[in-house]
């Protein structure tokens, strides 16, 4: 892996967009009462009885909103984990917006590259199996 | 080699010269002689760089990286260059995708999707005077017996009244929902390795795509215009973003596995009572 920094700038980037997309989602989250929302349920899971790889993440959106962490990562431990991500690059992009901050550049060999990416692949697979035995066998909301 | 027209500015390769119609626009181009070049009416070409394949050829070859007709639209003019995309990325995306610069203009990209999205508003405000989307989404309720009653309710008063919140969040905050879901988007391809030329490479092919919206909210079409939105942003993402077909639409559509299958059961079972309700009458 090489790492290279940015020259400092305040242009936007893709960091500001993911920020972006962190602050509106976290600002929904905390005040509008998503749970409440008729439309929001997981349509497989009521049909099947079985929950989706993406079941729960409007539960832990609002967890993390509301300052919850423990109890978002019981609902569904990798979407906590994307959830403080958006987070923290909503964070960063404000301070590197405010202080012009050079931004680290991550490049990857192809073996790397291919290491990351079966392990998040992975990382996705397992959650899943999480959420199944929780919601499927240990009967958990 | 290769010509422009002096009309739409578009680049074309030919393999004569003299008078010929650009393929972009049809006007007359009067192509200068060149040494080694064929004469005039020296047969059919071998569908070099970017243009249309002769016989003998492999379909169209690498076309050269240019600005598209809306980027051009001071040359060209407003209404050319947008109808040019628009057709050129509905019509003959391969060709299109294979001409659009990863590095061009971001902003250029929003405005057209933007101008896109609001068209398509507009064209779908005298099918929701008329009502038509509406009895079709009741017939569908109808068919859907277990549907529970709150996901029923929030059905109907969405296609019974909801132009104003519709404009609202589609069509005003439009440029929001393209940078957030280019920027969601693109962390897909950078797990498939599709992000060769960066997020707002990404940016372009899905505000140039939105093609589809003019098309996307009339009722019933709107289905499959959802369709071929997402087969146009997978040769787009692997065109521009110079990666394989496969990883593309592994970018593209493990996002939608991934968070969306809950969508896409409720989507077959729309489907189903569609069918269902067609059936009956």
């Amino acid at each position: 892996m090489t790492l290279r920094w940015s020259p400092r700038s305040r242009q936007f980037g893709f960091l500001h967009a993911l920020g972006l997309a962190g602050l509106l989602g976290l600002l929904t989250a905390r005040f509008v009462p998503l749970q409440g929302l008729p439309f929001l349920r997981c349509a497989l899971r009521e049909h099947t009885g079985w929950p989706c790889p993406g079941c729960g993440l409007t539960r832990v959106a609002v967890r993390v909103a509301h300052g919850d962490f423990a109890g978002a990562f019981d609902v569904n431990p990798l979407g906590t984990v994307a959830a403080l991500g958006f987070a923290a690059c909503t964070l960063l992009a404000a301070v590197q917006l405010l202080f012009g901050l050079p931004l680290p550049l991550c490049s990857f060999a192809a073996r790397e590259a291919r290491a990351a990416r079966l392990a998040v692949l992975s990382a996705v697979a397992v959650n899943y199996a999480v959420v199944v035995v929780r919601v499927r066998f240990l009967g958990w909301p | 080699m290769q010509a422009r027209c002096p009309r739409c500015a578009s680049v074309f390769t030919t393999d004569r010269s003299g008078l010929q119609f650009c393929p972009n626009c049809g006007q007359q181009v009067d192509v200068p002689s060149f040494p080694g070049a064929p004469p005039e009416g020296a047969g059919a070409g071998w569908g070099g760089p970017s243009g249309p394949a002769g016989p003998g050829s492999f379909g169209p070859g690498p076309a050269i990286r240019e600005d598209t007709p809306w980027e051009r639209r001071a040359t060209v003019g407003w209404f050319t260059g947008f109808f040019e995309t628009w057709k050129r990325t509905l019509f003959s995306p391969q060709l299109f995708w294979a001409s659009v610069k990863p590095n061009g203009s971001w902003t250029d990209a929003l405005l057209y999707g933007w101008i896109v999205l609001a068209l398509g508003f507009l064209l779908s405000l005298p099918f929701d005077a008329l009502n038509l989307g509406t009895s079709g989404v009741q017939s569908m309720l109808d068919q859907m017996g277990k549907l529970p009653p709150g996901t029923r309710d929030a059905i109907r008063r969405y296609a019974t009244g909801a132009i104003g919140f519709r404009f609202l969040f589609s069509i005003l905050l439009y440029p929001m929902w393209l940078i957030i879901g280019a920027a969601i988007q693109h962390l897909f391809c950078m797990l498939f390795g599709v992000a060769k030329n960066g997020y707002f490479a990404t940016l372009r092919v899905i505000a140039y795509a939105s093609a589809t919206s003019v098309i996307g909210l009339i009722p019933c079409i709107g289905v499959l215009a959802s369709l071929y939105y997402v087969v146009l942003v997978i040769l787009g993402l692997s065109s521009v973003q110079e990666s394989s077909l496969g990883r593309a639409a592994a970018a593209v559509l493990f996002p939608m596995v991934l968070v969306c299958c809950c969508i896409g059961i409720a989507a077959s079972l729309f489907g189903a009572a569609l069918l269902g309700s067609l059936g009956s009458h």
